[in-house]
């Protein structure tokens, strides 16, 4: 697992606007990172 | 060790008889050389079964969890920690558990030995001091005691308990500090390079949970992966499952588990499961310098909270 792709963080329920802040953020780096292609299972090909 | 073998009797014997105990849980020979086996004894003439050496390997604390009777054990180091572990979590009453303690150098592994076979069959073994005499048809070769520890026995600091009631044989020698050098060796290797090794021991896993089963702490009335709804993980050898079953029996065992290495002994096909969980016992004593079992006073890990706790893991802003 990259390091970036797992993300803590403490926000209160009543910190709405911080909260949009950090998911926008934390899109922006995941997206950064791109799909993941370690543990993935590999479907059956027919 | 045919000392301690009949220090244990007695001691079984006296408790048993004066009725401090209803039930003894200690070792027997096994029906093979170096494999004695857990045994339950409930009156005091079959403390005569009871025996001690360096083949006493299971940790005896996975029998202790929620037993209606008072019962005596015979425990070393790790053992010890567990059962330390499982007091603190409410699975074992204090008062319900008598602890004879028995400090231990570490136990010998058979696969090791087996390495030293060379593939002729062990019909008897020898224990000296230092040794291990090893006998079969045409052949006797005498082996360092040291040469055949379980890797956890060489880590272990804890060869001595550190709770009981009666202590039998003479204390264990200080080894100091853990190092977890081999942890760190670990970890500075590339992350693929982790990734690969990780991949190539869980490849092994039949998933036959013998790890889960040999652990102390591993007590859920429903493990995850036994869950059909929802199914947390599929139930085949898949590898993403079954790094997914490692990873999370790590992170459930994390803070609690001793490194008594009773997974890896259980283990059929030889995975490095210690690698993952001493990784997490690496963790929790560097960053929040607690250490399972180690004694009765310190919190369990997961309870404890502290203002200064490390935060190291949070999203920057």
């Amino acid at each position: 697992m990259e390091g970036d792709r797992v993300n803590f963080a403490w926000v209160s329920a009543a910190e709405g606007g911080r909260f949009a802040d950090l998911v926008k953020k934390i899109t922006e780096r995941v997206e950064k990172i791109g799909p993941h292609e370690g543990l993935l299972k590999k479907r059956i090909e027919v | 060790m045919e000392k301690l073998t009949k220090m244990v009797r007695e001691t079984a014997k006296n408790l048993l008889a004066e009725k401090q105990v209803d039930l003894v849980v200690g070792f027997a020979e096994g029906t093979l050389p170096l494999r004695c086996t857990p045994v339950f004894v409930r009156d005091p003439a079959g403390a005569e079964a009871l025996v001690w050496n360096s083949s006493c390997e299971n940790n005896l604390a996975n029998y202790l969890r929620k037993r209606p009777e008072k019962v005596g054990v015979i425990a070393k180091g790790c053992d010890v920690r567990s059962i330390v572990g499982l007091i603190k979590e409410n699975q074992i009453d204090r008062d319900k558990v008598v602890i004879v303690g028995i400090p231990c150098d570490g136990m010998i592994d058979r696969k090791k030995v087996d390495a030293c076979l060379e593939g002729r069959e062990l019909t008897e073994a020898a224990e000296k001091a230092d040794s291990l005499v090893l006998k079969g048809r045409d052949f006797e070769i005498s082996v360092p005691k040291a040469e055949l520890m379980h890797d956890s026995c060489a880590t272990c600091r804890y060869g001595n308990p550190v709770i009981y009631d009666i202590l039998l044989g003479d204390p264990a020698p200080d080894k100091g500090e853990d190092t977890f050098a081999d942890i760190k060796a670990f970890e500075a290797r590339p992350a693929a390079e982790r990734m690969q090794y990780f991949a190539e021991q869980m490849s092994k896993c039949i998933r036959c949970y013998a790890c889960r089963n040999a652990c102390p702490m591993c007590y859920c009335k429903e493990c995850f992966v036994d869950c059909a709804t929802p199914q947390w993980i599929g139930k085949g050898d898949d590898l993403s499952d079954t790094v997914i079953f490692h990873a999370v029996r790590a992170l459930h065992v994390a803070g609690r588990c001793a490194d008594c290495g009773a997974c890896d002994r259980a283990c059929p096909v030889g995975v490095d499961i210690r690698k993952l969980s001493r990784k997490m016992t690496k963790d929790v004593k560097e960053l929040f310098a607690y250490e399972p079992g180690a004694n009765m006073d310190d919190k369990t890990f997961l309870a404890a909270f502290k203002p200064e706790d490390q935060q190291s893991f949070l999203v920057e802003e």
